[in-house]
């Protein structure tokens, strides 16, 4: 088991969009399988590969962690090919740690993504599942959770974030 | 802690590895401030960046910055067209800077554009239901019917009257050209209609018999002759000829019927139309120079 450390927001490298990976294989695995037990200890429903400065396009998805029926979703240069629907519920992120939102995202989505070996998969979601996904193929794109929040709500949500512990000598 | 995790992006000297969001959120305005204004130096047409610079600028507790780029925004959309925007804009920078004169200048502004538009769209409307009503033969193209509301559209007529009032006028005119030379109406005669000059120009003329008729006066674009015709029942006090190709929206009894038919201010429709009475000043100076050569 390793559990790496979680890069906290504003580290640059969760705005960078995470390079496609082209190498598959057990260094792949290596880390998702680092992946997988960060987010379990954390604990969290998602982590991905830029969270732990890792800048690739890869993340782990388990909405049922911690449970009996845990079901881990590995997923390599994932990304979304269909969505349906929009449902606004309550979001929080690992790498933001005290800030949490409600965001409007896709009520079900589909997902194309590799496997660690590079075999491809299609993945059906929806609720909290689809959430999780969209969220954490938000992280590969550089694009953080509260930035889905616009107008008042999107406004008030920057000045929760601004008041965080984890901006303390990183503001002017 | 806290500092072993921000080590890497710790110095001063690493600004910009953050986006513009994330200085934003971290108060750190003069960074914010140089990437946007570089943006804004690459892009000028990126009214976003612009819009962010004046909100950092605010933010940053100088105004006349935030002023200077919103009034940049504000002009753009009114340039673009988008009025709404710009008044609701122009609104917001009004409660920032309420000793301001000059921002209800450009609401203004603003505004009236925004109610040209809606003239023009009312009158392209009338136009196009003349159209449809006449079964005209050669139909005006947009751009024919854009050119002539440009020509129409700074004229005392559309000036006086409503968009409603306007498009009733024109949507029940029958639009003609005349060539150079073409007489409209004879004088003495009873031709009860009225002219509106889109664009060209007519003379009124007397003939005192000795083959040289004398011009009265000429009309241009937005003149309008023939409100005593159509409105008193009186015969044409002069000749009325184009000068050269001209174009003239003609309204007759029928028309004048149909737009006054369910009119909302039938006054006010009428009254525009004879508001110059150009054929009383035509009649008049007839007058004289008959009494004169007799």
């Amino acid at each position: 088991m390793a559990v790496r450390p979680i890069v906290l927001y504003p580290d640059p490298v969760l705005r960078a969009r995470a390079r496609e990976v082209e190498r598959f294989g057990s260094e792949l695995e290596a880390l998702a399988r680092d992946l997988a037990d960060t987010m379990y200890d954390a604990p969290g429903v998602g982590l991905a590969a830029p969270q732990v400065g890792v800048s690739e396009r890869v993340a782990v998805v388990d909405v049922a962690a911690g449970g009996a029926a845990s079901e881990l979703h590995v997923l390599v240069n994932p990304r979304i090919v269909d969505s349906e629907g929009r449902e606004l519920a309550e979001e929080g992120c690992l790498s933001i740690p005290g800030l949490s939102e409600k965001v409007p995202r896709p009520r079900r989505v589909r997902v194309e993504a590799r496997r660690p070996d590079g075999s491809c998969f299609e993945l059906d979601a929806e609720g909290l599942l689809a959430r999780a996904l969209c969220h954490e193929i938000d992280h590969l794109e550089g694009i953080l959770f509260f930035e889905r929040v616009t107008g008042l709500r999107g406004e008030l949500a920057r000045r929760r974030l601004r008041r965080l512990p984890i901006l303390e000598g990183v503001s002017a | 802690m806290l500092k072993k995790l921000f080590g890497k992006r710790d110095a001063a000297g690493e600004p910009s590895k953050y986006t513009t969001e994330d200085l934003i959120v971290l108060e750190r305005w003069d960074e914010a401030i140089a990437v946007l204004e570089a943006r804004v130096q690459s892009n000028p047409n990126d009214l976003h960046a612009h819009l962010k610079l004046a909100e950092v600028y605010t933010s940053a507790e100088r105004p006349q910055k935030a002023l200077e780029r919103y009034l940049f925004v504000a002009e753009s959309y009114t340039d673009d067209g988008f009025y709404d925007k710009a008044i609701a804009l122009l609104s917001k920078i009004a409660r920032l800077a309420p000793g301001d004169s000059t921002i209800a200048g450009h609401i203004r502004n603003a505004q009236q554009l925004k109610d040209l538009e809606h003239l023009r769209t009312l009158a392209l409307e009338g136009l196009r239901e003349s159209q449809e009503r006449r079964r005209q033969d050669s139909r005006l193209s947009l751009t024919e019917s854009q050119r002539l509301w440009q020509a129409l559209s700074s004229t005392e007529v559309v000036r006086k009257l409503p968009g409603e009032q306007l498009r009733r006028l024109f949507a029940h005119s029958w639009l003609l050209e005349a060539e150079t030379g073409e007489v409209l109406a004879e004088r003495d005669s009873r031709q009860e209609v009225l002219y509106l000059l889109a664009s060209g120009e007519v003379e009124a003329l007397l003939d005192l018999g000795d083959g040289r008729p004398i011009q009265l006066r000429s009309f241009g674009t937005g003149d309008i002759f023939g409100d005593r015709a159509l409105l008193e029942h009186q015969p044409w006090p002069a000749t009325y000829r184009a000068c050269g190709p001209s174009r003239l929206f003609r309204l007759d009894a029928e028309g004048l019927a149909e737009a006054l038919q369910g009119n909302p201010d039938p006054r006010q429709f009428l009254d525009a139309l004879r508001s110059r009475r150009h054929d009383h000043d035509v009649a008049a100076a007839v007058r004289k120079l008959v009494t004169s050569s007799a």
